[in-house]
């Protein structure tokens, strides 16, 4: 079991990225050499299980929509900002700094409703913030 | 409803909002799909996701029509990736003496524990366990390479590299998740 062959080159050989003359080489010393054999088995079944999509599979989480609604408030463009959005903005800044996950809560613009909605399935520490920032906004608007 | 890369960016003309959410629908699954098999944490994905199309809104004024979107989605999902790595890695340096130990006995796994080992009987679960104990750069290569059926020139292209680097990269990080699936005994009969 002290076969000097580099073993990367069987990984090249299922590859298909080594050089011709190398893999007429390796070819030959597979007949003779046991080790290696087992190794390109251990490689073929490495390969199987690496390009078997299904290992990659992922199920889409619900709150990659709530990142889409951030992403649309962030990209609409903005005019000059009102006081009630610039207090919100100070805010949730706030927030934020205080180590709250608000990043996947709708911005204001979209609406109070959305930021309603995405609370629902906020976790509570979070709901409780967020209902105050709701308060503040209608408070400010109403204004 | 899928919509071509071409037909998304004349609607990005007319009507930015409307460009940005065919863009988001078309390519969230792409980019949580490989931020989530490079980070195997919500979360993190989540994050990462979000980072990418930020950073994609904000050059999408800049963006010729003549160019497809994925390649350019590709790249900063690759490069978003990477450097995430570099952050988390400092966040776990400076946060260790807050995290008491456990947390980082996870990130870093325990290699002495031969008991553990042979609680990975599944496949998938052993080969997501030894990717995501790879660094970063051959993890990522690994599953462009894998994942995504990326050729050597294409993964050197995105990540910025010497295609010598990619053959290395691949190399070790085969060899270790070999090694690992191999002592979690998956191929055994
Ligand atoms: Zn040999």
């Amino acid at each position: 079991m002290d076969c000097k062959l580099d073993k990367v080159l069987l990984q090249d050989l299922l590859e298909g990225t080594i050089d011709p003359v190398e893999k007429l080489f390796v070819e030959e010393h597979l007949k003779t050499c046991r080790e290696c054999r087992q190794e390109l088995t251990e490689l073929k079944l490495l390969f199987w299980d690496l390009f078997d999509k299904s290992n990659y599979e992922v199920s889409l989480p619900s709150e990659l929509d709530q990142i889409k609604d951030l992403i649309l408030a962030n990209a609409a463009e903005q005019p000059a900002k009102s006081t009630a959005e610039i207090i919100c903005d100070i805010q949730r800044q706030n927030i934020r700094a205080s180590g709250m996950f608000l990043d996947y809560v709708p911005g204001l613009k979209t609406g109070n409703m959305l930021v309603k909605e995405s609370v629902k399935a906020a976790p509570s520490a979070m709901l409780r913030i967020s209902k105050g920032l709701v308060k503040a906004t209608k408070f400010f608007l109403a204004k | 409803m899928d919509v071509s890369d071409a037909a998304i960016l004349k609607i990005y003309k007319k009507n930015k909002h409307q460009g940005l959410e065919l863009l988001y629908d078309r390519y969230k699954k792409y980019v949580y799909t490989i931020a989530y098999n490079y980070t195997h944490n919500k979360e993190d994905a989540l994050d990462l996701t979000q980072e990418v199309f930020i950073s994609i809104l904000k050059s999408m004024d800049n963006f010729k029509e003549e160019f497809s979107i994925l390649p350019w989605v590709k790249r900063i999902t690759v490069n978003k990736c990477l450097n995430f790595a570099r952050d988390k890695k400092e966040a776990v340096s400076l946060n260790q003496t807050v995290a008491a130990g456990s947390e980082i006995q996870d990130l870093i796994g325990a290699p002495n524990n031969t008991e553990s080992t042979t609680l990975y009987q599944d496949t998938r679960q052993s080969l997501a366990k030894a990717i995501k104990e790879l660094p970063p750069q051959e993890r990522m290569a690994l599953l462009l390479r894998h994942m995504k059926g990326m050729k050597y020139e294409e993964i050197a292209r995105i990540m910025n590299v010497p295609l010598g680097t990619v053959k290395t990269l691949l190399h070790r990080a085969r060899k270790t998740v070999k090694v690992s699936m191999v002592k979690d005994g998956i191929w055994e009969g």
